[in-house]
């Protein structure tokens, strides 16, 4: 959660940048890494998602919905922090099994003079976490379309945040023409969007939550979007530059008599002006006949600028979200020194030193390498006893790890760090037997990309990696 | 402190001002707000180590 100071950051200078008002949604898989978690993980893992809850309240988030993930230690916790921090949660299909809400369908708030009411949907294609045996997740078909009329009634713009995937948001927005804007969560691995689908925006930044996304709206009633950029030097910008010309002369006129107004030359000039304007608005008019596109699609209707904001390490920090990710990770670290077990001693791994005996160049090679200081690099952080972190900075079977992962915090000094048996597997075998077991020579892609995934490392390219780490030959 | 005739010579200035910023806050008055969103599995935004 190391980000989120910076994201936090980031808000208040792009607010300060733009001088204008902001609105922070999220649309959900926010609080734990996984909807099912090894039962040892739990303990951190809400810890964690508590330090999250308390975040994105200080950053003043209008709305977050509720996704699948968010319900990996049951609905109670989630309504727990909800309530422990006041934070603006909201689902339209999760309910009690006797269909009541359990939370609020739809969250309105008010910019600019506008009114935007917000509501969420969690996809209900796939099975709840243990610890909701009495919710319930409604199709989106079922809640969404009675929904959105109530919410067309009392605001301008309607925004669903959604933990649906893509292809299923696209169907959305076709058969609910009303929704103005989509916001996506957690399935995707890149930045996208915006995906104009009808007069619906469809937005999402990648997951893990390496960039922020900034989508400026500039409103003009319901309609399809189209880019700030272009619709500057459209018709309706020409409109409204007469509509403040007017007003000018109006005003300027109030207190000129007829033979004053001939002879005034601010009314004179501001009057050839909107003589002008009229004339180009009504060449435009024209062109547009010409070319048959509809004036509604231009002269109304919303306008956007996206981008996606990137939150790498040097941006600076928002000291009191950081004050309370460092406040989390503290205790998130304490709670692991209490739960490390007696060392593991029956891993069916022989770690690095039964290794260097026959090997010793290629060992002295690895010893120079980030994998032998994988562990030291969470010491470092004071992180070495965080059970989320800890199975990319050791060496054990994955198998293992799943069933109960607080071995992890007790692991033998040997298997600290990406040792040997992590790229050339199990050498058990082998040490009894060298030539009757041959050791795996190179690892496989699947070896490497268990930790480095896009999110953690977009920079990882096997091929070249492991050829950069390779040992070198006997 | 300004004299009672520095302050009367400086209201018709002060007057013509507002009328001159006032179309033109008229003019840029818009509907413009951002939307931030953030797809943040697990408050992550960096790896562990």
């Amino acid at each position: 959660m190391g980000g989120l100071s910076r994201k936090a950051f980031m808000i208040e200078k792009k607010a300060d940048d733009t001088a204008l008002p902001w609105l922070a949604v999220d649309a959900g898989a926010l609080f734990f890494a996984s909807p099912f978690l090894p039962p040892a993980d739990l303990a951190q893992a809400k810890i964690t998602a508590s330090g999250i809850a308390k975040a994105y309240a200080k950053m003043g988030f209008h709305a977050i919905n509720v996704g699948r993930r968010d319900l990996a230690a049951g609905i109670d916790f989630v309504k727990k922090i909800a309530a422990d921090n006041t934070l603006p949660l909201v689902s339209a299909n999760i309910t009690d099994t006797n269909g009541a809400l359990v939370f609020a369908p739809v969250l309105f708030t008010k910019i600019q003079g506008l009114t935007v009411a917000i509501t969420g949907v969690a996809d209900h294609n796939t099975a709840l976490p243990p610890g909701n045996e009495a919710t319930a997740v409604s199709s989106w078909r079922a809640v969404l379309p009675p929904l959105i009329k109530q919410m067309q009634a009392k605001a301008d713009l309607l925004i669903v945040l959604s933990n649906y995937p893509a292809r299923e948001n696209i169907t959305m927005a076709k058969e609910i023409p009303r929704i103005d804007i989509i916001v996506q969560s957690g399935h995707s691995g890149a930045n996208m969007g915006p995906k104009k689908i009808g007069a619906a925006a469809i937005v999402q930044t990648e997951k893990r939550g390496k960039y922020l996304g900034m989508f400026r709206v500039r409103w003009h009633g319901h309609g399809p979007w189209q880019p700030i950029d272009r619709k500057e030097n459209d018709l309706a910008q020409k409109k409204r530059e007469l509509d403040g010309l007017s007003w000018q002369i109006r005003r300027r006129g109030r207190t000129l008599n007829s033979r004053q107004k001939k002879s005034d030359t601010i009314y004179q000039r501001l009057s050839q002006e909107k003589i002008e304007l009229e004339r180009v608005i009504a060449t435009l008019e024209k062109q547009q006949q010409q070319t048959g596109k509809s004036d509604a699609t231009v002269s109304a209707g919303p306008s956007y600028a996206n981008a996606f904001l990137p939150l790498p390490l040097v941006v600076p920090e928002n000291m009191d979200i950081q004050h309370i990710v460092l406040a989390t990770e503290k205790e998130v670290a304490r709670l692991g020194k209490l739960a490390v077990p007696a060392k593991k001693t029956d891993l069916p791994l022989v770690g690095w030193r039964a290794c260097m005996g026959c090997h010793e160049p290629q060992t002295a090679f690895w010893r120079k390498t980030a994998h032998f200081r994988a562990y030291d690099t969470l010491v470092n952080k004071g992180k070495e006893t965080t059970l989320s972190c800890l199975p990319c900075h050791v060496t054990a079977p994955a198998a293992t790890a799943a069933a109960d992962s607080t071995y992890l915090l007790a692991m033998p000094e040997d298997l600290r760090g990406v040792t040997c048996e992590a790229c050339h597997g199990s050498g058990v075998q082998h040490v009894t037997a060298p030539t009757a077991h041959a050791m795996k020579r190179r690892p496989q892609p699947s070896d490497c990309l268990r930790c480095h995934t896009p999110e953690r490392d977009d920079d990882f390219v096997f091929e070249r990696d492991s050829e950069r780490i390779a040992c070198p030959a006997r | 402190m300004i004299s009672f005739t520095r302050r009367r010579s400086l209201f018709l200035p002060l007057i013509c001002l507002a009328f001159l910023v006032v179309p033109y806050a008229h003019a840029t008055q818009s509907n413009d707000f951002l939307l931030f969103y953030s797809n943040d599995v697990h408050g992550e935004t960096a790896p562990c180590g």
